[in-house]
């Protein structure tokens, strides 16, 4: 669409001032930290740039000045607005003027006074921008949060504000103890290191109420926020080994699921990002675990047979090794899919990207997912189930949006064919419970519905064009 | 249908259409403020355009039939004191 491509236009400014020499990159818009860069220019010694020969689409303008923040609205990426090019317009006057950020620098010691290295410090929004109690993010910038060798953290491009500054892990975040979370962590019962230290907050107190709150005005630097932390605490280790029941032999790549025990209930470890697979001896080793109630499960990924039974253990004061999960050769579910009211054929190329998902609860929370392709000829195959209750649904991706499960019909112990009542269609996730025999199930029919409308719509947008600097170009 | 409503230019737009409980579904709005959703089950739907924060204007009684595309065209206003820098 070479003969409609625009233009971006704009000035940058730092406090109402020019600012030359600016790397200013075009990326696609939502902006997702890792996205290709579309365009890099530099501002002129004005502040100007120009972006040429652009299609109609959203962008996000990122400014590389790491130490600078936007004036008006701060954005976790970094300084940067978002600019609409439509359909043959260009935009002009896409202007950012930014302010300079804030500094806190200081130093972390243990009770001893000596220098404690590689912690990293959390800033805390206080009454503005963002949620409150969520350390701040400043994705991509220069600033250092984590300690040096002497214990100094210097952190740069801190957006104006007031922040409590803190070190070491809220451990009732952590555990769970505490009946209301704060921000978005979830009690884990990990921690990411070998040790970790209770929270404290400057000038050195645990009562996040009692931190002394430090106000950021633009280009602001704060120093000596010194902080003199507790003990370090250690952190535990639990290893063993996945096996085949049985034979004993070992299982490789399979994927290790952690619970954490809390209130009376397992709750699954959605991040488990250290050595979360087994090895070639089928051996994994979870790490950064705090005193607590845990199970530690496994997952055979791909087309598998088996699924693993759940293992619980308890962290008292020591690392617990030798702990063995089985894995056991599951049930099958087969059978074919039918779409109902049309013909198959036509639209066998959204049939043949159709993929059903089959979940089975576990006893220490979450599920154990399977998932099979539907065969140009509807017959499904989905190996590994544990017997006992299984939600079957349509797996993800585009093709499962034309999709909807009407009816499930299964045979029955007597051999007869029955029917799994039928949910409304607007039920959420559109999902179905089956009870899976000891013998697994085959001849099961899952009837479909094909959704094919549609609904297209334009926005008119008035009394101005779509963005204040847009003019039509020729 | 409520509005038209204000709307900072330069923030991205996003449509949701609902249909009962659970059932929703959205999409970004294009730079020519053009949004298309397909494979839905015939019925009544709900469409709301949002700017990530506020919903900027709904409006219900949309009929998707079988085999058809419904055409819609919504207002908003750009609010004339407002932008994004």
């Amino acid at each position: 669409m070479n003969d409609h491509t625009s233009s971006i236009t704009g000035r940058i400014t730092i406090q109402g001032k020019p600012a030359p020499d600016i790397e200013i990159s075009l990326l696609p818009q939502p902006y997702r930290s890792g996205w290709k860069t579309i365009a890099t220019t530099r501002t002129d010694d004005d502040g100007r740039y120009r972006f040429a020969e652009l299609p109609s689409n959203h962008y996000w303008l990122k400014v590389h000045a790491p130490r600078c923040v936007n004036s008006v609205e701060w954005d976790d990426e970094g300084p940067g607005r978002a600019v609409s090019v439509a359909y043959g317009q260009s935009v002009q006057n896409a202007d950012l003027d930014l302010l300079p950020g804030g500094t806190i620098t200081g130093r972390i010691t243990d009770e001893d006074g000596r220098p404690i290295a590689g912690e990293y410090v959390e800033l805390t929004l206080v009454d503005k921008l963002g949620p409150p109690d969520d350390p701040l993010d400043l994705i991509g910038e220069e600033s250092d949060f984590t300690t040096d060798s002497t214990g100094t953290f210097r952190i740069h491009g801190i957006p104006q504000g007031r922040y409590r500054v803190s070190i070491g892990v809220e451990i009732a975040k952590v555990t769970g103890s505490r009946r209301e979370w704060r921000g978005s962590s979830e009690p884990t019962g990990r921690v990411e290191d070998d040790h970790y230290y209770h929270q404290v907050f400057y000038p050195g107190v645990s009562d996040r109420a009692q931190a002394r709150v430090i106000d950021i005005s633009p280009g602001a630097e704060v120093n000596d926020i010194n902080i003199k932390l507790g003990k370090a605490f250690r952190a535990f280790k639990a290893s063993g080994q996945v096996i085949e029941a049985g034979n004993r032999k070992p299982v490789s790549n399979c994927r290790i699921r952690l619970s954490h025990w809390v209130r009376g209930r397992f709750n699954p470890c959605r991040m488990l990002d250290d050595p979360c697979s087994t090895d070639e001896a089928g051996a994994f080793t979870v790490q950064g675990l705090v005193p607590g109630r845990f199970s530690v499960s496994g997952y055979v990924e791909g087309e598998s047979e088996f699924f693993c039974n759940p293992v619980t253990f308890e962290i008292l004061d020591d690392d617990i090794t030798e702990l063995e999960i089985r894995a056991v050769r599951g049930v099958t579910l087969a059978g074919s899919v039918i779409v109902k009211e049309t013909h198959t054929e036509s639209i066998a190329p959204m049939l043949a990207q159709l993929r059903l998902q089959a979940v089975s609860p576990r006893r220490d929370g979450g599920g154990d997912f399977r998932e099979g392709v539907v065969n140009p000829d509807g017959s499904f195959t989905i190996h590994g189930l544990p017997p006992g209750e299984v939600q079957v649904s349509l797996g993800y991706g585009d093709a499962s949006n034309y999709f909807s499960i009407v009816r499930i019909e299964y045979p029955d112990k007597a051999g007869e064919t029955s029917a799994i009542p039928i949910f409304p269609p607007s039920h959420p996730w559109n999902r179905f419970r089956l009870a899976l025999p000891e013998r697994g199930l085959i001849g099961v029919r899952i009837v479909l519905s094909y959704n094919n409308g549609s609904i297209r719509g334009n926005i008119n947008v008035g009394p101005r064009e779509l963005d204040p600097g847009h003019t039509p170009e020729s | 249908m409520s509005g038209p409503a204000s709307w900072i230019p330069g923030t991205r737009l996003k449509v949701r259409i609902s249909r009962g409980a659970g059932q929703d579904r959205w999409s970004l709005i294009d730079a020519n403020c053009n949004f298309f959703i397909d494979g839905l089950e015939p019925g009544e739907y709900a469409v709301s355009i949002d700017d990530g924060k506020v919903i900027l204007l709904e409006t219900d009684n949309v009929i998707v039939n079988k085999d058809s595309e419904t055409l819609i065209s919504l207002s908003l206003q750009a609010d004339s004191n407002k932008t994004t820098d």
